[in-house]
């Protein structure tokens, strides 16, 4: 009886460590696979962002599409208005392509005045 | 507004150098714990080589860490980066002039603030400049106090996270 009570013991211990585990040592989100908090253009993406309270679209995934208006090492400009950080450097759009890409916003950067979004991959 | 003052005479040597993909890399770890590293990749600046007026600003957000739940305590309980999205330092480069630039590191003072957390602190830090290939690499490292920017770490992990954090950044600064 009490060598039972053990073996339960140990095995729900087993059981939590690994939970324990598998939660400190989650994946990283995977963006082009969540649902998107918002979808539309770069424009209206950026008034979105300006007017409303930041919270809402802060750290949420969101499809945008545009013009590619600039073009850099670390990323895209879309209609001058959304700074894209691509998480593949071999999908990097060329300069006026039309894209509609997948990121997650982290925010409003106003050296450049763009809104950024990062962790990017072009939708079909 | 920064960027007007930027926006200046059409001399050569009145250059508004810009990034978008600065990379700052931050580390409190403490010797046989855990890593307390990450790095950002898309941190913006602007230099302008006439006055030697430098800024650069980071979203919080793009801090990567290794560990995921590293990166959401780090976000959510430490930097609070939904109330305080940014962080930004602003200053100028003491007695800076960009026709002594040469291939081989410059070293100069930049002088200004840093604002994180909400808090502005004033920061004077060692640069280092030169001139690669038309473009302009600016490095500097130098030291934080999580404290000095009211960032509060729980008693329960004070001793895995050091007392200052060790910062590193690196820019390529390209003419527009």
């Amino acid at each position: 009886m009490k060598r039972r009570t053990i073996y339960i013991a140990l095995v729900i211990l087993v059981v939590a460590i690994i939970a324990g585990y598998n939660y400190m040592y989650q994946d990283h989100r995977d963006i082009q696979k969540e649902q998107a908090a918002y979808t539309g253009d770069a424009s209206g993406f950026n008034q979105l962002y300006l007017q409303s309270n930041k919270e809402t679209l802060l750290n949420k995934t969101v499809v945008i599409s545009g013009i590619v208006t600039a073009v850099e090492a670390g990323g895209a400009t879309i209609d001058d208005v959304v700074f894209a950080s691509f998480l593949n450097q071999t999908e990097l759009p060329k300069l006026n392509d039309k894209v509609t890409l997948k990121g997650r916003c982290i925010g409003y950067d106003e050296l450049f005045e763009l809104v950024t979004i990062d962790q990017a991959g072009l939708v079909d | 507004m920064l960027i007007c003052i930027l926006c200046g005479s059409s001399n050569l040597s009145a250059q508004k150098l810009a990034t978008k993909s600065g990379v700052i890399t931050f580390e409190a770890s403490v010797a046989s714990f855990e890593e307390v590293k990450a790095t950002h990749s898309n941190v913006s600046a602007i230099l302008n080589t006439e006055t030697g007026e430098f800024a650069s600003l980071a979203l919080v957000n793009g801090f990567r860490f290794k560990v995921a739940l590293m990166e959401e305590h780090f976000n959510e309980n430490y930097m609070e980066s939904s109330v305080y999205p940014k962080t930004i330092v602003k200053g100028k480069i003491q007695d800076f002039d960009a026709g002594l630039l040469q291939d081989q590191f410059t070293e100069y003072m930049l002088k200004g603030t840093i604002e994180m957390h909400g808090k502005t602190n004033q920061i004077l830090v060692p640069v280092r400049i030169k001139k690669m290939d038309g473009d302009y690499v600016l490095e500097t490292n130098f030291e934080l106090s999580p404290a000095d920017f009211e960032i509060e770490i729980p008693s329960v992990v004070a001793s895995k996270i050091a007392q200052t954090v060790n910062v590193t950044a690196m820019y390529t600064l390209k003419s527009k």
